[in-house]
């Protein structure tokens, strides 16, 4: 059974936790940054008391998609919904569970779920959230009709139950252990039924939730408005009066945006621009590890990768530190299997390729019958910081013989070919997801669709359906770090780095935690007046 | 003039015509799928077929052409497949930004370039034309995005004195829209300027020593006078042909600053659409920067005989 704080749901056993926050402690000097730098929310908000009121400005990538979370598919529209929407449950900042609309849940049995929900909560427009409300969202995710691409997010859910005012039950086709984790995503956002019945498709530009913030306006291309709903559920909050969504597509504009003070706060910046940016001192920087790996996906199915041993070579001739420090700057951390250290199941006692050998490379390739080395074609997006990390294995690849031809192309026609299979290798960076089911279940399942790489091993097809069945946390935590070394051994994928996520706050921005998921939360931030 | 007016509108439907069609067939030669784009790699093949399906892009491409044009022809230019937006809507909420961008780039451009191309010309090889010809191969040298990024350095970052990014609608506030505008506006507009000041210089020179004005200066009017009422008149027709021309690359430019500085303009929207491999919202953005890029030139013909009385239209 989990239950609200201050029991925490579903926490990380002490000794796993301590592990993680000594592996990323670890991973930080590698990063090229110190703890030191990075402002953490206790120590600004020391000896500060809160102060209502101000305006925020956010720098986001782009203007956004969708304000309805059922039809997302842009990473930039989840930065607008942790603000209008609430969820059923959420991941703090050390990615475990906390209850937010549901205040505890449990699996009946391998197939049925158990939410009980918060009462008092009610939507911007006025709608009480309750177990029917629930319902609906989850109907509207599940109905095939509905084409919500929430739907593969969450495939073993088949019903859900309104068992009572603030009980909530979902049915599954299968036992899932990591539904919760699943729910802390967009597809546990509740939006309000009564908003979905008003507006139908017009909710993408009429989101009403049950989030801090009610929306106010959104003028396309521009920004968007958000202000301080007054009937929050979490009484006090939120501090700040609104937030400008504020679109702002060039990097370089963005990092002098936060300079000038246009912006307060934003995300996602080129590692170019880190330092200069730690350097200002009306600035808080943060450069922490998230849940991505930036790795070089081949089709193993076809010759001459389709050979262990030159997968191997391969593994041995990239020097993953030097590319870290050379084309990222320090920020990020080479990346030793597919589970960064934030994830859940991340091992760091594995590191199959500890260092660069071309000793053993040369001896991988020979073994493998290409004791000269070969060509291989690499199709890589038309960034300037994937062409160079591109550049950089390259030309480390070439010091064994192997000829990486280089191939750019824009994202549209670089994924189309990728989801076709249409490619011998590739570098691509994946954003995780706070439990790794997803990610593993995609990408290496044998029999999944989306498996184009030609991965078979029924003893990771094992281990994951293992996963599925296991609701213990630590258990499942460490069947997946079993699977994740199935992948750095088998090599469907050569893993390169952990980039990290980067985002930039003015000072008076004050209160704010940086969450792993890259997430930006402002319930608890407020402004320093001036 | 009437007949002529309506004469070059007929002319226009054809090329209008073959733009959308050079438009809709462009994109769909381009790889790359709008679902996949948007549902991502993650996506199951159900999803990405029943997504198709519902967009109507497993039709055959003649069809969803004819589809196209006939709904478009009836004011309908269909839905954004990324935002389910109305691209009418959508374009036309975006349309005023560029316009507002465009119109004062020109504006600045015609402020600065006509008195220094005049004087240029007027006091050839003097110390003024010596130093404006070399300023102004620097503004059509200077890429616009670099431009920008120079001035939201300084007159943002160092002295912030301008926002970097924003906007404010003209409806909203008149002082907040100029103060957002100015930076993109100047961006935009150097380079323009750069390029009219030479042709004027050019054009100004040419006519100075045509018999018409020297029978004007040998009636005894004032030099200053000459220049601006008899030389300048006739020296403006390659100027604002050379403008109507440069609707194009202000409107190309536009697609620069306003994705530099986030305006939210039919450039911005275009690019990101072309990405997205959004096709209803290229087309319709398109065909409306179409249609405007041929009105100005219609424009500019009509000018001519206001700027020269010879000029007469059957």
């Amino acid at each position: 059974m989990f239950d609200e704080r201050p029991h925490p749901p579903e926490r990380l056993p002490r000794r796993a936790f301590l592990r993680r926050v000594a592996t990323i402690a670890a991973a930080a000097p590698v990063a090229g940054l110190s703890f030191a730098s990075m402002p953490h929310r206790a120590a600004l908000a020391a000896g500060a008391t809160p102060v209502r009121g101000g305006v925020l400005t956010v720098g986001l990538d782009s203007d956004a998609t969708t304000l309805d979370p059922a039809y997302t598919t842009a990473e930039v529209d989840g930065q607008i919904y942790h603000s209008v929407y609430d969820g059923l449950v959420d991941v703090d900042d050390q990615l475990q569970l906390v209850p937010r609309l549901a205040t505890s849940w449990r699996p009946l049995n391998d197939t049925t779920w158990e939410f009980k929900l918060r009462p008092g909560v009610r939507f911007h427009d006025g709608t009480a959230f309750d177990a029917r409300a629930a319902k609906a969202n989850i109907d509207r995710i599940i109905d095939p009709k509905a084409g919500s691409p929430r739907r593969g997010e969450i495939p073993y859910v088949q019903g859900a139950e309104a068992v009572d005012n603030l009980t909530l039950r979902l049915h599954l086709t299968g036992a899932f252990a990591p539904l919760p984790y699943t729910l802390s995503g967009d597809a546990g956002l509740m939006v309000s039924p009564a908003a979905i019945d008003k507006y139908g498709k017009d909710l993408a530009s009429n989101p009403v939730g049950a989030g801090p913030f009610a929306f106010v306006r959104w003028l396309k291309g521009d920004h968007i408005e958000v202000k301080a709903f007054a009937d929050y559920w979490q009484k006090g909050r939120p501090y700040l009066d609104s937030i400008r969504y504020q679109g702002v597509p060039d990097p370089e504009v963005k990092a002098n945006a936060v300079r000038s003070g246009t912006i307060d706060a934003c995300e996602d910046l080129l590692t170019k621009d880190m330092r200069d940016l730690q350097h200002d001192s009306s600035l808080q920087v943060y450069a922490k590890p998230g849940l991505s790996v930036a790795s070089l996906r081949m089709q193993i199915s076809k010759p001459p990768l389709n050979n262990l041993a030159v997968r191997e070579a391969l593994g041995w001739a990239i020097d993953r530190g030097a590319i870290n420090r050379i084309v990222y700057y320090g920020i990020g951390a080479p990346a030793r299997a597919f589970l960064p250290p934030t994830a859940l199941g991340y091992d760091p006692a594995f590191n199959p390729f500890p260092q660069r050998d071309l000793v053993r490379a040369k001896a991988k390739l020979a073994e493998g019958g290409m004791p000269h080395g070969f060509s291989v074609t690499c199709q890589i997006l038309n960034n300037p910081e994937i062409i160079q990390l591109a550049q950089a294995i390259k030309q480390q690849l070439f010091d064994v013989g192997i000829d990486m031809q280089l191939v750019t192309l824009d994202n549209g026609t670089l994924l189309g070919r990728l989801v076709a299979g249409q490619f011998a290798a590739t570098i691509v960076t994946y954003y995780g997801t706070s439990d790794p089911f997803q990610g593993f279940s995609r990408f290496f399942l044998s029999t999944s669709p989306l498996n184009v790489y030609g991965y078979k091993s029924p003893e990771f097809d094992g281990l994951l359906a293992k996963a599925a069945a296991t609701s213990d946390v630590r258990a499942r935590s460490a069947l997946y770090a079993q699977a994740d070394r199935h992948l750095g051994v088998d090599l469907p994928w050569i893993f390169l780095r952990y980039p990290d996520y980067t985002q930039a706050m003015r000072t008076r921005v004050q209160g704010y935690t940086y969450n792993p998921d890259g997430g930006m939360r402002f319930m608890e931030s407020w402004v320093k007046p001036a | 003039m009437a007949p002529y007016v309506a004469r070059r509108l007929l002319a226009t439907v054809p090329v209008v015509l073959l733009v959308t069609v050079m438009v809709f067939l462009l994109l769909h030669i381009t790889p790359g799928d709008p679902v996949i784009i948007m549902l991502g790699e993650e996506a199951s093949p159900d999803a990405v077929a029943a997504l198709r399906h519902g967009l109507g892009l497993d039709r055959p491409l003649p069809v969803q052409y004819g589809t196209w044009i006939w709904r478009a022809a009836h004011g309908d230019l269909g839905t954004s497949l990324r935002t389910h937006d109305r691209v009418v809507a959508l374009v036309l909420q975006r349309y005023p930004a560029t316009l507002e961008l465009s119109a004062l780039a020109m504006l600045l451009s015609l402020c600065i370039a006509s008195p220094v191309g005049v004087l240029s010309a007027v006091r050839r090889n003097s110390w003024v034309d010596a130093l404006m010809t070399p300023l102004a191969i620097s503004g059509v040298s200077m890429p616009s995005f670099w431009l920008g990024i120079l001035l939201i350095w300084v007159f943002s970052v160092l002295l912030p004195w301008f926002p970097t990014v924003g906007f404010v609608p003209i409806g909203v506030s008149l002082a907040g829209n100029l103060h957002t505008l100015t930076l993109p506006v100047v961006t935009l507009g150097v380079a323009l300027a750069a390029i009219v000041m030479r042709i004027t210089r050019a054009s100004v020179l040419q006519v100075l020593p045509m018999d018409y004005v020297r029978t004007a200066r040998a009636k005894g009017i004032h030099e200053r006078v000459v220049v601006r009422r008899h030389a300048l008149r006739t020296a403006l027709i390659p100027v604002v042909t050379v403008l109507g021309l440069q609707t194009g690359a202000l409107l190309g430019g536009a697609v620069i600053v306003e994705t530099l500085f986030a305006l939210p303009g039919v450039g911005r929207l275009i690019v990101d659409a072309i990405f997205a491999r959004d096709f209803p919202v290229v087309q319709g953005a398109v065909l409306l920067l179409a249609i405007s890029f041929i009105l100005v030139n219609l424009g500019v013909d009509l000018l001519y005989a206001q700027l020269d009385p010879r000029i007469r239209y059957q």
